[in-house]
């Protein structure tokens, strides 16, 4: 299409000829229909008028087609030529379709940073739904400019039957809950901004006025399928022809209550007493000039046999130009849909409003830059190095701004999603006609040939070229720091590009450049940018701000290939739809599981769907993630706290030889003291491995900082419950807890985590030997390295105590055995707080005090043989101890939480409740959003009830419903997973433990178990005595 | 005489038996039971009731024959004639045909045991992760892996482990070892190490007596050729082991 090449060329010069707009409705509103009037007209023979509306060219994927539904945004960049003042100006459209579908929200994020307007299209039969109201806050986050397409009004005529009247009150009903949605919005952005005490800065422009309103041009009544639509003006027009009354005039009363008072050829204000009676002559305009003809056209259009009557009042009043052909056809619809195409064209008037009431790439990215680039406040570095930078940065923003088409300003472009195409479906010939070996980079890596990923993008500034060097920004680039790190740095890598194409639909159009405020595809940053990206030919810029999408993937599942050879495609699968779909997070867990987090229900079919058929080419299983526990035990009641006097019981193991024997308890640390140690699990790492030599003094910075919140979580632990206990109970307490952190010898599990391996109180054990069986044994000492690196005890303290005990331990031969035997009581803590009692999952908050005692063999002298099974037998008492220890100290499971934060309109509040009530949430907070009205719902979720919360929250919500959700805190579960009545009271309540009602800590042990291939105690038939009867003599 | 009359007889008929037999002092002794409810039984998830149990707290010579036991040689056999207490004991430490139910509930979870055990002792290659159950257990199907009930698990987990070596992409998740060696004998230790081609973990020179370094590694080699060369090159060096997933 070398003609089609040259015509663009020449519209690339001027940025004010170029319109960018993306179409954003509800599902099954007509977005796709609609696009399809406007490519059948403008896209210069891409398809044909006939097949517009019920070709959806636009959804070029299979599954599109199969559904019915977009699923993926693709652009299009059609010609019109606008009949304005001074010739005929060509202007270039590039529109781009959006899934209506709410589980594709990032591609309508994607398609709307591309845009500077919106066409909002609404059903007029349905009204204003869910994602319409998602589709104007994206189209308000991302300051595009609105316009309104009232589509499907034929349904109001042959579907509803109703009486123009009738309509018309529909379509204003729309009108103002469009227009009063994009007033909260404006409204509800004021206040947030009063919230964060931004700068107020206020749009000024159209406080009080409406967003949408006919007058202004920015509504389109329509009807895709049937493909026609019209402005008022056009009405207007006419009239004005007929009647000879000023349009202008006539315009202003084209919406409203008013009338056209025929003798006097005036537009009057609609009496209000006298609307019932006066009848036909006091209705308003727009129903008497307006739908009351359409309504006639197609009442009489309906009818067989209307073509001679069509003729008559329409085609020739009109001077129409309908092939008689199709106005005699035998089929009513045919002629219909043939005049009034004719008469009231959709794509003009689409395109009409597009040219004039929407902005330019230059006007619009002025306005929008504040929410694309938004302006960093840089702490004036002594630098010189810096404000130059900054200064560069600051011109680059100032380009984007202008959206300068100069050849030596910066390019800046946007990537908003990659996208895959196949090589076959790329054009094979050059821009002159050369061939183009696109697989030269698949020559490079064998396995996939077959697709190519493109960039989604739009020129902010600059001119473009292929083959250009540029360097990509990833969102977190920060050009002041970025410099200091010179080339190697991973947000910001210099890349040459190597094809662009002109998107058309499915096809693609080689282009050599594309100027700023075109939207363009880009092939050859499939290896750089995994889901968007700044490019710009300058490396002092800012990124620009990252999407914001209206729902976040929380829809986990664990895929694995039912061909297990098959394992190594599918990894390769993940990470290429990982980059193709820019909501989609993929991640390997601990476990080694591959978890795919998607948007929802339809979006993860999709993603499951593309993974079988394109990425991976293999058989799927999908199944949901697995849930990890904690274990822990019952604290103790606040009133016996600390009180040292109540003997906790212990747990005693020996070795079978009978030289060692380990006695362990059990007690809880307080849940703030956990909840630091759990966070500083790295910190902790750090200092573990770290100071070798140097023993941190106070003036190590992070060592000191977490022993200080340490300490602050036991002094916080002990105000909390200081009302409940009286003075002396809770000083005991607290010393007992600081004398835990003064005697950690370890942590586990994997020596880092939120359990402590504390040595017997020193002084009430100090040198202790312990006769069992008239044997003496000897506990063996040692030093509390975790709480000497953490600086609780002093260097010097412990090297005092050392030589105390190297001077007691006399009978001691050697110090390695020692040494030996303390690394096996430690394995041994590791192993047991690795794998709880209760289902093998780690342990939480514990600390176990553990006295290991050695004793002497028949021949009375401590000899440790170096005898490997001798450490193993070691390793297992403690552990054995220890799980023990844990098993009679009242064991609870442990199960992780979510922070789920629910945002719902008010009629779905009800059902918003249902659903976390039924998935077991504690809800924290509800509070109206200001100036809006939605709710927001602040709760904590199981994590083991998350996976089927989308699910039912879509279901009961009607999908107005979105929520997100982030991992929060673990919690405790109260119900004893062993529960079984014990006191008599229990018993009179619960009976024998025959029959005890549902407990869920017993519910999900046994589902751990049970994973696992652990002893469930189950019963393998309920009730013996009513199985089927096998024998036949009764 | 009709077909649907049926005469009373005066007996009283068992249905859904299991028997468990207890053969003592050349005396062999039945109790009925009711089917699937004796392994529960045993593994004491059923304690509560007898009745769920047993079919009657009855001891005979033969179940289906519906010949009683003797007073007399219960006493001999088991120096009592409580009927119930001898029935407790039969249903402990007899022998009984294993009905369908708990063979499969047997079966299965003894599958999944020795899924579990693979799993912690192998790992993917490729991501230097484990597999998971579920894909473990698919393996398992795939090379057409048969429970034996009368192995224990870890050993069919070795053995399988094995197999699936010859099939899939899967490895023995290498051990940890930690070695403790005083500092005199360190470096040796590092060059021995170096040559097993090991990875380090981590490295720790605390310890009681500052001279003792601990390192953790990682073996890629066969753990018993290391212990014993390192035993035999440094002798003042202690091996120590810790297999787990890294």
């Amino acid at each position: 299409m070398p003609a089609a090449a040259s015509s663009s060329s020449a519209a690339v010069d001027d940025p004010h000829l170029v319109r960018n707009t993306c179409i954003l409705a509800h599902v099954d509103h007509g977005k796709t229909s609609l696009a399809d009037h406007l490519v059948a007209s403008g896209g210069g023979g891409l398809l044909h008028p006939k097949l517009a509306g019920s070709a959806r060219f636009m959804d070029h994927l299979p599954e599109e087609q199969r559904r019915a539904i977009t699923m993926k945004s693709s652009s299009v960049a059609l010609r019109y030529a606008h009949p304005s003042t001074g010739g005929p100006h060509h202007y270039r459209v590039h529109l781009i379709d959006s899934p209506g579908h709410a589980d594709f929200c990032s591609e309508v994020s994607a398609a709307a940073r591309l845009s500077d307007s919106a066409l909002v299209v609404v059903d007029a039969a349905k009204g204003v739904r869910v994602q319409t109201h998602a589709a104007l806050r994206q189209a308000f986050v991302e300051r595009l400019r609105p316009c309104l397409v009232l589509n499907k009004l034929d349904r109001l005529i042959t579907d509803l039957l109703l009486s123009p009247d009738d309509a018309y009150a529909r379509l204003r009903r729309i009108l103002a809950e469009v227009n009063s949605f994009c007033s909260a919005l404006r409204s509800g952005s004021y206040f947030s901004s009063l919230l964060h005490d931004d700068d107020g800065r206020r749009d000024g422009d159209d406080e009080d006025e409406d967003a949408f309103h006919p007058h202004k041009g920015n509504v389109v009544f329509a009807c895709a399928r049937d493909g026609w639509g019209f402005r008022i003006d056009r009405f207007a027009d006419l009239y004005a022809k007929k009647t000879g009354a000023s349009k202008a005039n006539l315009l202003r009363g084209f919406w409203g209550p008013y009338y056209v008072d025929k003798e006097k050829k005036a537009v009057l204000p609609l009496r209000k007493e006298s609307t019932g009676s006066a009848g036909a002559e006091q209705q308003p305009a727009f129903v008497q000039n307006v739908l009351k003809p359409l309504w006639k056209v197609y009442q009489r259009g309906l009818t067989p046999n209307s073509g001679e009557w069509m003729q008559r009042n329409v085609v020739s009043v009109f001077d129409l130009k309908v092939s008689p052909r199709e106005l005699h056809s035998k089929d009513p619809k045919v002629s219909l849909h043939a005049v009034l195409r004719a008469w009231l064209p959709l794509a003009d008037s689409v395109m009409e409003m597009l040219v004039e009431c929407t902005p330019d790439p230059v006007a619009a990215q002025a306005f929008r830059v504040p929410r694309l680039m938004p302006e960093r406040r840089v702490v004036a570095d002594s630098d010189s190095g810096c404000a130059s930078i900054v200064a560069e940065a600051e011109r680059v923003r100032s380009c984007v701004a202008a959206c300068s088409t100069s050849t030596t300003a910066p390019v800046v472009v946007f990537v908003s999603k990659m996208f895959v195409v196949p090589y076959t479906m790329l054009p094979s010939k050059g821009l002159n006609g050369e061939l183009l070996n696109h697989n030269h980079q698949a020559q490079h890596s064998e396995q996939e040939p077959e697709e190519s990923f493109l960039a989604f993008a739009r020129v902010f500034s600059g001119v473009l070229r292929a083959g250009q060097k540029v360097f990509v920004l990833s969102p977190l680039y920060d050009p002041v720091k970025g410099d200091a790190a010179a080339s190697g740095n991973k947000h910001a890598q210099e890349v040459e590009l190597q094809c662009l194409y002109q998107m058309l639909g499915q096809d693609l159009m080689p282009i050599d450049s594309v100027a700023a405020g075109n939207v363009v595809a880009i092939q050859g940053l499939g290896q750089h940018v995994l889901k968007s990206a700044t490019l710009s030919s300058t490396k002092n810029c800012w990124p620009f701000s990252s999407m914001t999408f209206q729902v976040s993937p929380m829809l986990k599942v664990a895929v694995e290939p039912s061909k297990p050879t098959d394992l190594g495609a599918l990894v390769k699968g993940l990470k290429l739809l990982n980059q193709a779909d820019p909501l989609v997070v993929y991640t390997v867990s601990q476990r080694g599981e591959h978890v795919l987090a998607a948007a929802g229900q339809v979006h993860l079919e999709r993603c499951i769907k593309d993974l079988q058929d394109r990425f991976a080419k293999v058989q799927l299983e999908v199944s949901k993630p697995l849930v990890s526990f904690r274990e822990t035990i019952q604290g103790e009641d606040v009133g016996m706290m600390g009180s040292m006097k109540v003997e906790q019981r212990f747990a005693e193991r020996s070795t079978p030889n009978g030289r060692f024997t380990v006695r362990v308890q059990v007690s809880r640390l307080p849940s703030a003291l956990t909840k630091v140690l759990a966070e500083s699990e790295e910190l902790l790492g750090q200092i573990i491995e770290g100071g070798c030599s140097q023993f941190p003094h106070d003036g190590d910075d992070s060592t000191a900082t977490l022993r200080h919140r340490l300490i602050g979580a036991v002094d916080s632990e002990l105000e909390e419950i200081s009302e409940q206990v009286e003075k002396e109970k809770l000083d005991r307490y607290s010393k007992t807890l600081l004398g835990y952190l003064q005697r950690i010898m370890a942590l586990g599990p994997s020596h880092v985590g939120p359990n402590f391996l504390l040595l017997p109180d020193l002084k009430s054990s100090f040198g202790v030997t312990t006769r069992q069986n008239g044997r003496k044994g000897i506990l063996v000492s040692s030093r509390c390295h975790i709480s000497e690196r953490l600086g609780f005890v002093t260097a010097s303290d412990a090297e005092s105590k050392i030589i105390t005990e190297s001077s007691e331990r006399k009978t001691s031969t050697d110090s390695l055995d020692y040494e030996a035997l303390r690394n096996s009581v430690v394995s041994g803590f590791q192993f047991a707080t690795n794998a709880g009692p209760i289902c093998d999952e780690p342990m939480r908050g514990l600390a176990f005090i553990v006295e290991p005692y050695i004793f002497a063999d028949s021949s009375d002298v401590i000899t440790y043989s170096d005898d490997s099974i001798f450490t193993g037998q070691v390793i297992n008492a403690v552990k054995e101890a220890c799980r023990e220890a844990v098993l009679l100290s009242k064991p609870r499971l442990v199960e992780p939480m979510y922070f789920c934060e629910l945002t719902t309109p008010t009629e779905q509040l009800g059902a918003a409740f249902a659903v976390l009530g039924d998935c077991q949430a504690k809800v924290l907070k509800e509070e109206m959003q200001e100036g809006t009205s939605l709710f927001t719902v602040h709760s904590h979720l199981p994590v083991y009830e998350s996976s089927e919360f989308p699910e039912k929250l879509r279901k009961l919500t009607a999908g107005a419903a979105s929520a997100i959700l982030a991992f929060s805190h673990w919690e405790v579960i109260p119900q004893d997973p062993f529960f079984t009545p014990k006191t008599q009271e229990e018993i009179e309540e619960f009976g024998d433990g025959a029959s005890i009602g549902p407990n869920l800590a017993k519910k999900l042990m046994n589902s751990v178990r049970r994973r696992k291939g652990l002893h469930v105690e189950e019963k393998i038939v309920q009730h013996g005595t009513k199985q089927r009867t096998l024998a036949k003599k009764v | 005489m009709s077909r649907t009359l049926v005469q009373p007889v005066g007996q009283k008929r068992l249905t859904n038996v299991a028997v468990v037999r207890l053969r003592k002092h050349g005396q062999l002794f039945e109790i009925a039971c009711i089917p699937n409810k004796v392994m529960s039984w045993r593994a004491r998830v059923e304690k509560k009731d007898l009745d769920e149990v047993f079919q009657s707290h009855t001891v005979y010579c033969n179940v289906s024959k519906g010949v009683l036991a003797r007073s007399k040689d219960l006493i001999k056999a088991f120096g009592t004639d409580d009927q119930t207490k001898i029935c407790i004991e039969i249903l402990e430490k007899g022998e009984l045909q294993v009905s369908g139910k708990e063979r499969e509930a047997q079966l299965s979870t003894q599958f999944r045991d020795i899924a579990t055990i693979v799993m912690e002792k192998t790992i993917n290659p490729d991501t230097r992760r484990p597999y998971t159950i579920t894909m473990i257990e698919r393996l398992m199907h795939e090379i057409h892996f048969a429970v034996d009930p009368n192995l224990t698990s870890k050993e069919q987990a070795l053995k399988v482990i094995k197999k699936l070596m010859e099939n899939f992409p899967i490895k023995r998740a290498p051990p940890r070892v930690r070695f403790t060696a005083p500092k005199p004998s360190f470096a040796g230790l590092m060059e021995k190490v170096a040559e097993w081609n090991a990875t380090f973990i981590s490295k720790d020179e605390s310890g009681t007596q500052p001279s003792i370094v601990s390192l953790l590694i990682l073996l890629f080699s066969c753990l018993s050729l290391c212990y014993t060369t390192v035993t035999v090159a440094i002798a003042s060096c202690v091996p120590f082991s810790c297999p787990r997933h890294f």
